[in-house]
């Protein structure tokens, strides 16, 4: 199964979408496959129900907010 | 003979960038710092971006300036040309003038170099010595490099593992750019390493090529981060875009109903909109479109839209097709994840009822890119197809309501050297609607195993 990935610009193929972020599923796992194959039944049996649905829940943080935690993490790699 | 394109003189270039900010019917929530929970500080922001960035994008100035060196660094391919579709227009046969701004021109080919010229100037003014990056396909990366290269800066690109091993073409280009292009996870940062550690295979992902990217630079006090989308100050530089439009619509007497550009994190978009976003404001007639990929079926089955109050989770997603169709997903709430990557100056204008989103499905979208390459010529980027699809839409639409439209896009970019997507495309490779379930058993069997990011 593959489609084309619109956050890095080329195809990719779900095994890449479903664990994109290490542990948790690309953050736009939903809109890029919903209308393929029932995504949600998938990862609801995958990761277990409330993990999922913490998971879309999430509001991702801004941008700004992001790059600071990133730096917050270098730094606390260093203490 | 019909007038195809209008051209600026290199004289008539905007001497200025236009800033929404200033504009605003309410004020953008300034984003909040992790650690204090308190609105985030120019100086939080230094370690990683110059101070004379930070200083743009926390600006409300309507107008800033563009400098000089700028300037004549764009003049090498802008102002670029607004160029009327008319073999376009007569195979969609509907009520439409369409015009679009070709930012395909740019030595990188796309509009990124907009922002990437900017952004290498002013830190070379603020005495960086070298910036680093993430990219993933590399149309960012790219253009970051040749922006590098002209104000004699050095430049450092994670590439995500997957893209650098299936896209050589703008990894070579960042190379004769005289860039430095990293697989990501790399040897280089704690973070790349903690990942090969666990997993020596990982494809890597963005995530991971960010905090190798901001690891780099909050390591070297001559080094800075670039972000090609999303920020404030990214969005301003790439207004230039509109404001060309505005003056090249004005020499033919033009003003458009309808104003679009792809949508991804929403530089491209900004770019052609935000000036008209402003006439909005000030009570023009103009709808403002961002086309957004989407795997549910669009056009031939009805466009899809979206109630937008789900950004601010109030309200659930709800879809709604206008034309009607037999199948639609039943929509799957998790309203927050959909604008992941989007700018912030996009979402509030969303909110705000100014600018709309339509979702397009890969495949609609390669098609219209191939109807516009075998009547315009230019192929586009796959990104760029996305704005074309709902140019079609749109076209449509003016058909069924009998009303004349003049239509403006940004046409952000070429496909060049994006045609493996093309191929994959051509050849069936790209995933249809709805899988039978055993087809997608077999699918789901066959990658269990692969590495892990």
């Amino acid at each position: 199964m593959v489609i084309r990935c619109p956050r890095l610009g080329h195809e990719v193929n779900f095994a890449y979408c479903r664990q994109e972020a290490g542990v948790y599923p690309c953050e736009r796992v939903i809109y890029c496959w919903q209308g393929i194959f029932k995504v949600d039944d998938f990862f609801r049996e995958k990761m277990g129900a409330s993990a999922w649905e913490e998971f879309k829940n999430r509001v991702p943080s801004d941008k700004i907010t992001n790059l600071l935690d990133l730096m917050e993490q270098v730094r606390s790699r260093r203490i | 003979m019909e007038q195809m394109k209008v051209i600026l003189s290199d004289s008539e270039i905007p001497r200025q960038w236009y800033n929404v900010l200033a504009d605003l019917p309410t004020p953008l929530k300034p984003p909040l710092h992790p650690a204090t929970g308190e609105p985030v500080k120019p100086e939080d922001l230094a370690p990683i971006f110059p101070m004379n960035l930070i200083e743009q994008e926390v600006s409300t100035d309507r107008w800033i300036d563009i400098p000089e060196p700028v300037l004549e660094k764009y003049l090498l391919w802008r102002p670029t040309p607004l160029c009327r579709a008319r073999n376009f227009e007569r195979l969609l046969n509907a009520p439409v003038r369409i015009y679009y701004k070709h930012e395909g021109t740019s030595p990188a080919g796309s509009h990124k170099p907009n922002t990437a010229i900017a952004q290498a100037y002013y830190n070379k003014v603020f005495g960086t010595k070298r910036i680093s990056t993430e990219t993933g396909a590399g149309q960012w990366g790219s253009a970051l490099s040749m922006a590098c290269q002209m104000f004699g800066l050095a430049c450092r690109v994670f590439m995500v593992r997957v893209s650098y091993d299936q896209k050589p073409y703008r990894r070579i280009m960042m190379h004769t750019w005289g860039a430095e292009c990293i697989p990501s996870p790399s040897e280089l940062t704690e973070a790349g390493r903690m990942v090969l550690k666990q997993n020596p295979d990982s494809p890597g992902s963005l995530g991971i090529a960010i905090s190798e990217a901001i690891e780099d630079v909050v390591s070297d006090p001559e080094a800075r981060y670039s972000l090609g989308s999303v920020l404030n100050h990214v969005l301003l530089h790439q207004t230039i875009i509109g404001l060309e439009a505005e003056l090249q619509m004005k020499m033919i007497g033009e003003y458009p109903d309808v104003v679009m550009g792809c949508a991804g994190g929403g530089s491209n978009f900004g770019g052609i909109a935000l000036p008209f976003v402003r006439d909005k404001i000030y009570g023009k007639q103009v709808t403002i479109v961002g086309a957004e990929p989407t795997s549910c079926p669009t056009m031939t089955r009805g466009p899809f839209a979206y109630d937008f109050g789900d950004l601010a989770k109030k309200t659930p997603l709800l879809a709604m097709h206008t034309l009607g169709h037999d199948f639609v997903p039943a929509p799957i709430h998790a309203g927050g994840l959909r604008y992941h990557g989007m700018a912030p100056i996009i979402s509030h204008l969303v909110r705000e009822g100014l600018v709309e989103a339509r979702a397009y499905n890969q495949l609609e979208t390669f098609e219209a890119g191939i109807n516009w390459a075998r009547t315009e010529g230019f192929i586009p980027a796959p990104e760029t197809d996305h704005v074309i699809a709902a140019v079609v839409d749109e076209a449509r639409r003016a058909k069924e309501e009998g009303k004349e439209k003049v239509i403006l896009f940004s046409w952000s970019g070429h496909g060049l050297v994006d045609l493996a997507s093309y191929e994959a495309y051509l050849s069936g490779k790209l995933q249809p609607y709805e899988l039978p379930e055993e087809e997608i058993e077999r699918a789901l069997k066959a990658i269990e195993g692969f590495p892990k990011p």
